[in-house]
């Protein structure tokens, strides 16, 4: 049976643009186009999973509301984020308040395709996790990656809060340790169209911040100044 | 334009002249006032004065009884009397003398001669008063306890009683200062009584001069007979051999003194009673004989000196200052001295001895000016019978101008003070006020030139011109500060507005790529991609600049080796390939240089300072990085060889969308990247700068960090 995917999105062209591309790709797709029609129309059914933007029309906050409205009908619903609004302190706010990712635009219709597959498996994953313990899990040292449910382990502890974009750059960094990542190979990572120096920088940053939460002698994650990251641990 | 600036305006210091000037006339025209109302008060006086002379004259007109030729012998001569001004004092001093010192009458060769002397007499209340200056090569003294009194210098005085017995009276001086006054046998040498007479009653003092001695002495009136004759001889004795005295010459008033007597004429006491009447405190009236004889006078010129000479409290001494001072203000330039005077006061004399009316003015002091009246008085005949002379000071009204001047100078210093006071605390006020209002201006930029604030806090609501120039202030302060924002904000905003749009016609052309589209044309998607994705990158960029500051705030100072940081990065920028130039060569000679900081923020503006520098060196140069620490800190050096910075870009170049990149030179560039190191530089607590090089021409910047001591 298809996945139903709901998208709220006030821009007829990208609201189009994304339906068109996840019902090629099998889901079921419904698409609102303001905050109040949605919060209506999801009160009837529950999805697999939503994606929001967070400026509808004139109201700056409006994902963030029916984000919060959502999670209170049904707290394990999937929440992705797709917004022009890529200031640190929305991703942060937009996580915390319990979204599984947060996806600036503009983005790749693969990307979003690959996100959506992702999560929707995750929460089934998730649903099932109890029972079955069947995932592909491929160990670097101490740490462990379950690839399955893109979730990390740093000395057999989940490394908490890690967006899809950094498992992603942990995985990309980890499959050849010791060898240099250039930035360009980090931002591909990514599968975002263009990517600064300083964003992968910061992505790095907040990777070594949630790892150092459980171990704060890690230093796995070795900087090679003007030319990219390296995983080497001692 | 140049005509619109030629509008007159007034420059502070005018103003503050101008006022100054304004205050000081008020003390000036107040001076002039009553300059002018002692000119009119001195010119009424006058008028008075004549009017008065008229009316004595009036009443001595055809008296010639009272002024009629005293009856004395051909024989006799007369010696007038002349009525002593202020305290008589019997003290060798001719204060008392100094008006009638021209009418000094000369006995024996005459004046100016040796062996002689002049006469001077004059009375006060019941005394009888004289002064006798005598001509003397040789003063000899009597030596105490001599027994004759003929063997030194001497005055003789005989006076007639009223019963025709004489009474024959020696003064003589034993040393400067009181002398001796013996009664006399017939012989001049032998003391009547054992000792001297009283002091009290008769008193005589004398005093050595450079050409002889003068004495000065008093008694009674009563020892004057009817007739008041007297006889006066000086004896003068100089020894011959130092031991022996004897009489050499004697100089009298009159050679035999033993059977003639001179004659003392006194003030007409009816002319007396008459002025008396007429007695005004600050004028002399003085009734002239036709030989131009004291007959009567009344009242004094001046005021006695006060006996006050020196201050004691610390007022007194403020108003003597004060007095001092407004005497030099109002003081008369040039004044005649006592002869001088004496001598202009003749002059009027004998003029209204010719039956005229005169009057004159001179001035007797620094502070006081005579003016004087005289008139002739003549009989029923027009025979001429004396003068009336009134002399009169203008102490009294200088004295009142003086009162009044210390009373507007006291009044003006007061107001000038207050006043002086109250501009003071205005204008330090108002300094005050603009010094607050320049000290807010000036910390409402911030050392890069960005507003701090929206608006103004002081003075904003004050109602004068200084409240108005704050509002002013604030409004222009408001605007500024909204641009500001608008222009902080507007990376963002733009990054906002085209994302939409730009993941719009991203996500179309995908959707377009996955319809399927004809061999040939996906070169154009491609192509319109490429362009999207361009957009994408230069909004990015733009936003990351805007949000720098922001974001730094969430990134933690750490130690960091900064040599490695630095060593690494210069490895990473040069090819591994072998036959490749370098391209950044690095020089250091230190060992360990720590710094706190961000590592990837650090390479961030080695990014942005190696880009520059690639920008703008030399085609093939070398650029040099270097490191090396310096007192507390440590510098970074990037040094590329090229051209200068020009000097109007090195002032303002760190600061936000300043390049000096020309348009359309390939890349976007929006003046960015020396923005973003000033950022990093400073969070780091260090600094950036800029210099240019000669020899070869090149650019250096120099980043400095503080060490971090270990």
């Amino acid at each position: 049976m298809a996945k139903h995917i709901v998208i709220v999105e006030d821009d007829r062209d990208q609201r189009d643009n994304y339906q068109f591309a996840l019902e090629q790709r099998g889901y079921q797709v419904t698409a609102y186009a303001g905050k109040d029609e949605a919060e209506l129309g999801l009160k009837q059914q529950r999805p697999d999973l939503v994606i929001l933007d967070i400026i509808m029309d004139d109201n700056i906050d409006a994902g963030f509301q029916l984000c919060a409205a959502l999670l209170k009908m049904h707290p394990e619903l999937p929440v992705l984020f797709l917004t022009e609004r890529v200031g640190e302190i929305d991703r942060i706010l937009g996580l915390r308040m319990g979204a599984w990712d947060y996806q600036p635009k503009p983005v790749s219709l693969d990307f979003l395709a690959e996100k959506v597959a992702t999560l929707v498996r995750l929460s089934d994953i998730r649903v099932v996790s109890a029972e079955a313990n069947d995932q592909n899990v491929r160990d670097v040292g101490r740490l462990q990656l379950l690839e399955e449910s893109r979730q990390a382990k740093w000395q057999d502890q989940e490394i908490m809060g890690l967006t899809l974009t950094e498992f992603r750059m942990i995985d990309a960094l980890t499959r050849r340790p010791g060898h240099i990542l250039t930035y360009d190979t980090l931002a591909q990572a990514t599968h975002q169209h263009y990517v600064s120096n300083n964003t992968i920088s910061t992505h790095i940053r907040n990777i070594k911040r949630k790892i150092k939460a459980i171990d704060t002698q890690f230093d796995a994650i070795k900087s090679e100044y003007g030319m990219g990251y390296r995983w080497s641990e001692r | 334009m140049p005509s619109a600036n030629k509008r007159l305006r007034f420059r502070f210091n005018t103003q503050v002249l101008v006022f100054a000037l304004v205050l000081i006339s008020i003390p000036w025209l107040s001076y002039r006032f009553v300059a002018e109302t002692r000119v009119f008060m001195i010119e009424g006086q006058t008028q008075a004065q004549e009017q008065l002379a008229r009316g004595i004259v009036t009443l001595f007109q055809g008296r010639d009884d009272l002024l009629a030729e005293l009856p004395y012998l051909d024989s006799q001569q007369v010696v007038f009397s002349h009525p002593l001004i202020g305290v008589a004092k019997v003290d060798g001093y001719t204060n008392e003398w100094l008006d009638y010192q021209l009418f000094a009458k000369y006995f024996g060769a005459g004046e100016g001669s040796e062996d002689g002397y002049s006469l001077l007499l004059g009375e006060k209340d019941d005394r009888i008063y004289g002064l006798v200056r005598i001509q003397d090569d040789i003063t000899v003294q009597r030596v105490k306890g001599t027994p004759r009194l003929d063997v030194s210098d001497h005055l003789r005085l005989t006076l007639p009683d009223r019963n025709g017995n004489k009474r024959r009276l020696v003064m003589v001086g034993t040393k400067a200062g009181a002398m001796e006054v013996w009664y006399v046998k017939e012989d001049w040498a032998t003391p009547q009584y054992i000792s001297p007479s009283s002091s009290f009653i008769i008193q005589a003092v004398m005093r050595p001069l450079v050409d002889g001695y003068l004495v000065e002495f008093a008694l009674p009136k009563y020892f004057l007979n009817q007739r008041q004759e007297f006889g006066l001889a000086v004896a003068d004795v100089d020894s011959e051999d130092g031991t022996m005295r004897h009489l050499k010459t004697l100089v009298g008033a009159d050679t035999t003194i033993e059977s003639h007597f001179n004659l003392l004429a006194m003030r007409a006491p009816e002319a007396n009673k008459i002025l008396s009447s007429l007695s005004r405190s600050d004028s002399q009236i003085v009734i002239y004989d036709n030989h131009l004889q004291v007959r009567a006078s009344v009242g004094q010129v001046s005021p006695p000196p006060s006996e006050k000479t020196n201050p004691q409290d610390v007022l007194e001494r403020i108003q003597s200052w004060l007095n001092k001072g407004l005497d030099w203000f109002i003081a008369i330039p040039a004044y005649l001295n006592p002869v001088q005077a004496a001598s202009q006061e003749r002059d009027l004399l004998n003029r209204a001895l010719d039956k005229k009316f005169v009057s004159g003015r001179w001035h007797k002091g620094p502070t006081e000016q005579i003016f004087a009246v005289a008139a002739p008085i003549v009989d029923q005949e027009g025979e001429l019978l004396g003068v009336v002379l009134i002399k009169q000071s203008t102490a009294q009204i200088l004295g009142l101008q003086r009162q009044a001047m210390e009373n507007i100078a006291l009044l003006s210093f007061s107001t000038m003070l207050a006043i002086l006071l109250v501009l003071l605390l205005f204008s330090w006020r108002q300094a005050m006020r603009i010094r607050r209002l320049g000290k807010e201006a000036q910390h409402l930029v911030d050392p890069d030139g960005r507003l701090r604030s929206n608006r103004f806090y002081n003075e904003i609501r004050a109602g004068d011109e200084i409240g108005d120039l704050a509002r002013s202030f604030s409004g222009v302060v408001a605007r500024l500060h909204e641009h500001q924002e608008f222009m902080n904000t507007m990376p963002r905003t733009l990054r906002h507005e085209v994302n939409n749009p730009l993941n719009a016609a991203m996500t179309s052309l995908e959707n377009l790529q996955m319809h399927g589209v004809e061999k040939g044309q996906q070169r154009y998607i491609d192509s319109a991609q490429r362009g999207l994705v361009k957009i994408s990158a230069i909004v990015e960029k733009l936003a990351d600049a805007a949000n720098l500051e922001e974001a730094l705030h969430e990134d933690e100072l750490e130690p960091l080796d900064l040599l490695h940081l630095v060593q690494t990065y210069v490895h990473h920028q040069n090819p591994g390939t072998l036959g490749e130039l370098e391209d950044v060569m690095f020089e250091s000679d230190q060992q360990v240089v720590y710094v706190a900081g961000v590592d990837y923020r650090i390479e961030q503006l080695l990014d942005k300072l190696l880009d520059n520098a690639r920008d703008f060196r030399a085609a093939g140069s070398l650029i040099t990085l270097r490191l090396y620490q310096q007192g507390y800190d440590c510098c970074i050096e990037v040094e590329n060889n090229g051209p200068n910075i020009p000097p109007e870009l090195l002032v303002g170049m760190f600061n936000s969308m300043v390049s000096a990149r020309t348009a359309g030179a390939g890349h976007a560039h929006f003046g960015l990247g020396l923005y973003i190191v000033r950022l990093i530089s400073q969070f780091h607590g260090g600094s950036v700068s800029a210099h240019n090089l000669s020899h070869p021409n090149g650019v250096m910047f120099r980043i400095r960090l503080p060490l971090l001591l270990v």
